[in-house]
């Protein structure tokens, strides 16, 4: 069960290890792009200017929930060792 | 495989699937999905041109957006072509098509007005760092990361792919909700799809 608020934190953490990764600005606009996206409905939803079905928000939120446990599972990949570490 | 391509890919799967559940919840948010589709080249004026979109819904209805929007190219070659001659509707869109084709990054200023009010710092930090040009400190570990002529550790994609899958992502989008739109409109006025 995800809630707005952890996401939120969650959402906040993951754009904190995109802003120091090694990647090229045109990657960091793209996941800060779709961040931004996620930020965006995350506030529709915590000031209710949008009331999803429960069930469809539901799957909203585990959905962002997957997006941040992905980038943070590819970024806390040393890029340097998965580069020169054969 | 390298970390970008990686990031980009497993990250795009997750935001298509997260934009098709988007489009489902309300013709505004509709309207967000559209320009969704778009940031990834296309920051400034998407935020322009979503307002714009949202007030037409907000005080003419669906169906203006829908009428304005259909004055619109629907092909983005074609969109692009023509905002480059400022033959689109609106300066908003005109000043779209050209960003896109120079792959610029705008401001977020507008969108960034209605997130929840002291949270999302770093996001916002990083929306600024962008507008402003980019990291500069990180060129360095970049241009160190891809200094390998192996294939695997080429951590630039070319911006001409970025230019063709955004290109993409947006036809397909746009489609899918002008198609949205259309069976939604025939349905309101009791024709059959």
């Amino acid at each position: 069960m995800n809630d707005t608020s952890t996401l939120i934190d969650q959402l906040e953490a993951c754009i904190e290890l995109v802003k120091s990764a090694s990647i090229s600005d045109e990657t960091r606009s793209a996941i800060i792009a779709q961040g931004a996206t996620f930020a965006l409905f995350l506030s529709d939803v915590e000031m209710q200017r949008i009331t999803p079905e429960s069930s469809l928000k539901e799957s909203m939120l585990e959905l962002i929930g997957f997006y941040c446990e992905q980038v943070r599972e590819i970024l806390t990949t040393d890029p340097v060792e998965a580069c020169h570490g054969n | 495989m390298e970390i970008e391509q990686k990031l980009i890919d497993a990250t795009s799967k997750t935001f298509a699937a997260f934009s098709r559940q988007l489009a489902k919840v309300d013709p505004v948010a509709a309207l967000l999905v559209t320009g969704a589709a778009i940031t990834p080249v296309m920051i400034g004026a998407f935020s322009v041109e979503l307002l714009h979109q949202q007030e037409l819904y907000r005080t003419a209805g669906m169906d203006a957006v829908t009428a304005y929007q259909a004055l619109s190219p629907k092909e983005p070659i074609a969109f692009l072509a023509t905002g480059i001659t400022n033959g689109l509707p609106t300066t908003a869109q005109n000043v779209l098509a050209k960003s896109m084709a120079a792959l610029a990054t705008l401001p977020l200023t507008a969108c960034i007005a209605t997130l929840v009010a002291g949270k999302f710092e770093n996001l916002k930090k990083e929306i600024a760092t962008l507008q402003q040009g980019g990291r500069e400190v990180n060129s360095d570990q970049v241009q160190r990361v891809s200094y390998p002529t192996r294939e695997t550790c080429a951590t630039r994609t070319p911006e001409s792919e970025f230019f063709g899958r955004s290109l993409e992502a947006m036809s397909r989008k746009i489609e899918e909700i002008q198609s949205k739109e259309e069976v939604k409109a025939r349905s309101s006025s009791g024709l059959q799809p």
